[in-house]
């Protein structure tokens, strides 16, 4: 497989994605957070709030979707925030969107938050220091929500990082540069995660019958 | 290229770029949109990454719980509290933590100066006997 993901990265002008710019139905948008954000730095709580309110769902959904669990997802995004205001004198704007960072520092933290429960498994008496997943558990999920919560656990067994790309793609709006630059990473190395969480998946859908 | 290596390539960009063409690169998207024309299973392929898609869209919502905005900034407020107080409390502590060091050195070198045996007295500086060194600088003079 790793030939033929070379064979799409080295396509020429794969780095180009024509007819679609981002940016341009969201520098209102991204303006806007800009000026939120020289208000924050001035310590403008109102200010604060508004940029909280407008990005805080997102940013939830995608720590829920990643950990599994609503609370645990809370407590990250609270993280991601509180960062957001202490480095809020160091905004540049007009460089990358507050969009852009905040997803970079909630997928940090949601991959360090991913490291840690490994290693806590590894100890002994795990289960009192991870607190229980809200998704529904294996044997639930042929009584219970079906194929959507099936789809859920797989999607939380994939790899950390094939689990953000997957989740930062997932509603279509964001371009494979964009994942690349919450991700840290080049866009070369994003589209090789995706080809190989979005192959395991439909693997798992095709055992199940699902697809 | 032939028909199945054209459909394994489709199917991988559409894993890469997702399977709305317009995120493609155009040559590809071109070359796609030509496949579809004459393949059957080109057509499949797109209808099975469309559907992976959708369901992988499903599955990735999560609504936000409420209040979770007022949380946060109540949270962040809390943590600024938190900050400010330690700060202004930190002349007091660091002030204490200094007070205490100087007491500890002090009772260290008060027990050190007498408890410790003596290297060198003002005795032992009278015993010596300096009568070769004396020599030597005589000799040193008179070159």
């Amino acid at each position: 497989m790793t030939a033929a993901i070379s064979l799409i990265s080295s396509a020429p002008g794969v780095r180009r994605v024509p007819g679609f710019d981002p940016a341009r139905p969201e520098r209102a948008a991204a303006d806007e957070d800009d000026a939120l954000m020289a208000r924050v730095a001035e310590g403008d709580q109102r200010a604060f709030a508004r940029l909280v309110a407008r990005h805080s769902p997102r940013a939830q959904a995608l720590a829920h979707r990643f950990t599994g669990a609503a609370g645990e997802a809370e407590d990250i995004v609270q993280e991601a925030f509180w960062r957001v205001w202490r480095s809020a004198g160091r905004w540049t704007p007009g460089g990358a969107r507050f969009s852009t960072w905040l997803h970079r520092i909630v997928v940090n933290l949601c991959v360090d938050h991913d490291r840690r429960r490994r290693i806590r498994r590894l100890l002994p008496f795990a289960d009192a220091f991870d607190p229980p997943s809200d998704d529904v558990g294996p044997e639930r999920t042929i009584v219970g929500r079906g194929e959507m919560a099936a789809l859920r656990i797989d999607i939380g067994k994939l790899p950390a990082r094939q689990r953000a790309a997957l989740l930062l793609s997932a509603d279509g709006e964001r371009s494979n540069a964009e994942i690349a630059t919450v991700l840290q990473t080049t866009e070369k190395a994003v589209e090789s995660m995706l080809v190989r969480a979005r192959r395991t998946l439909r693997g798992k859908l095709a055992a199940r019958g699902e697809m | 290229m032939t028909d199945s290596a054209a459909l394994e390539t489709l199917s991988l960009r559409f894993d890469a770029y997702g399977p709305a063409l317009s995120h493609w690169p155009e040559r590809e998207a071109a070359e796609a949109r030509a496949l579809f024309a004459r393949s059957a299973e080109a057509r499949r392929i797109q209808k099975q990454a469309n559907l992976l898609a959708e369901l992988v869209e499903r599955a990735a919502e999560a609504e936000a719980p409420n209040g979770l905005a007022f949380r946060i900034v109540g949270e962040v407020a809390a943590r600024r509290a938190d900050r400010f107080s330690w700060l202004m409390g930190s002349p007091g502590r660091f002030g204490f933590a200094g007070a205490s060091f100087c007491v500890a050195a002090l009772a260290v070198g008060v027990a050190l100066g007498a408890f410790a045996e003596p290297q060198q007295t003002g005795a032992t500086v009278a015993n010596l006997d300096l009568g070769a060194a004396f020599e030597v600088s005589l000799v040193d003079g008179d070159l």
